[in-house]
């Protein structure tokens, strides 16, 4: 390692309380430098791979994960919901226009279920 | 294979003249802030290892100086965040000892009451004036470079230094570790 520089150009006090303070300061920092002075550590490939997580745990994997799945979900679900209030049902909307206020008018119920009773006796 | 050897190699080399160029600077940049000779090496490390990280990605460092200075600067502020949720406003490690040397029990035991109040002196300066009193006698720089460093004129270095130790002679002739001229 190279040592350090060795030129005092700065005007240094002479005697007294200054010089008293210079070579205080002087052997305050002597003490407080690493001694001798840690040599440079090279760091490895591994070293520098050390601590980062592998891309299967880390934090961003996990939320694209959890948004893709909640996307999933919420597809499955509309399309369960569409499958389930189709037009083509025949207890909403598949039956001839009219007809639901007809069994009204007549007392029945205009959505009977299938094998109720008023389902049987409108049959 | 053979190419990427050498290269590596060169890399290893110009890490290695770099830590030898500057680390001494980037130490005394963080000892200035914060008076905490260990801590300062860490910082080093810390920088220095993130330096290798920044070239291994490819990213071209134009002024490798410029770049570890201002990158140890913002760690010891971040330091300096951190500890100040840790511990309030004043980091304990400041009152700390000194190292001690091979010295009688005695002459040991009042260097260390002398460093410690110079240490508390130092502590009340502004980081400037430390950073200026670190350069000087902890690296013993000259004033060219010591302004160059700081990017100010030499006439300015010549001033800081001057008020700097004034300032701290104030304080040690307070406390009675020094006599009053």
């Amino acid at each position: 390692m190279t040592s350090p520089q060795t030129q005092s150009p700065v005007p240094a006090p002479s005697c007294g309380p200054d010089q008293e303070l210079d070579q205080m300061l002087r052997r305050f920092f002597e003490g407080e430098m690493p001694t001798p002075w840690p040599v440079a550590q090279l760091p490895t490939t591994d070293l520098l791979n050390v601590g980062r997580p592998p891309r299967w745990r880390s934090g961003r994997y996990f939320s694209m994960l959890a948004l893709a799945a909640s996307l999933l979900l919420i597809l499955a679900g509309q399309l369960l919901l569409s499958r389930f209030y189709s037009p083509r049902d025949p207890l909403i909307g598949g039956d001839a226009p009219g007809q639901n206020e007809a069994r009204r008018r007549d007392g029945l119920h205009p959505f009977p279920g299938p094998g109720t009773a008023l389902s049987r006796d409108h049959k | 294979m053979k190419s990427g050897q050498s290269g590596t190699k060169q890399s290893h080399a110009d890490f290695e003249a770099l830590y030898k160029r500057h680390s001494r600077e980037v130490w005394a940049l963080v000892y200035a802030r914060w008076l905490n000779a260990d801590l300062a090496m860490d910082i080093v490390q810390e920088t220095y290892l993130r330096f290798w990280k920044q070239s291994e990605s490819g990213e071209q460092i134009v002024n490798p100086r410029a770049w570890l200075l201002r990158v140890a600067r913002n760690l010891a502020e971040d330091h300096g965040k951190s500890s100040f949720r840790r511990n309030g406003t004043h980091p304990p490690e400041i009152m700390n000892g000194v190292r001690a040397q091979v010295a009688t029990p005695l002459e040991q035991m009042e260097r260390e009451e002398t460093f410690a109040r110079l240490r508390g002196a130092l502590a009340r300066l502004s980081p400037s004036d430390r950073e200026v009193l670190t350069y000087r006698y902890a690296l013993d720089y000259e004033a060219e470079r010591i302004a160059d460093l700081l990017s100010v004129s030499i006439t300015a270095v010549h001033m800081r230094l001057s008020r700097a130790r004034q300032r701290l002679g104030e304080h040690l002739t307070a406390e009675g570790v020094i006599q009053a001229s």
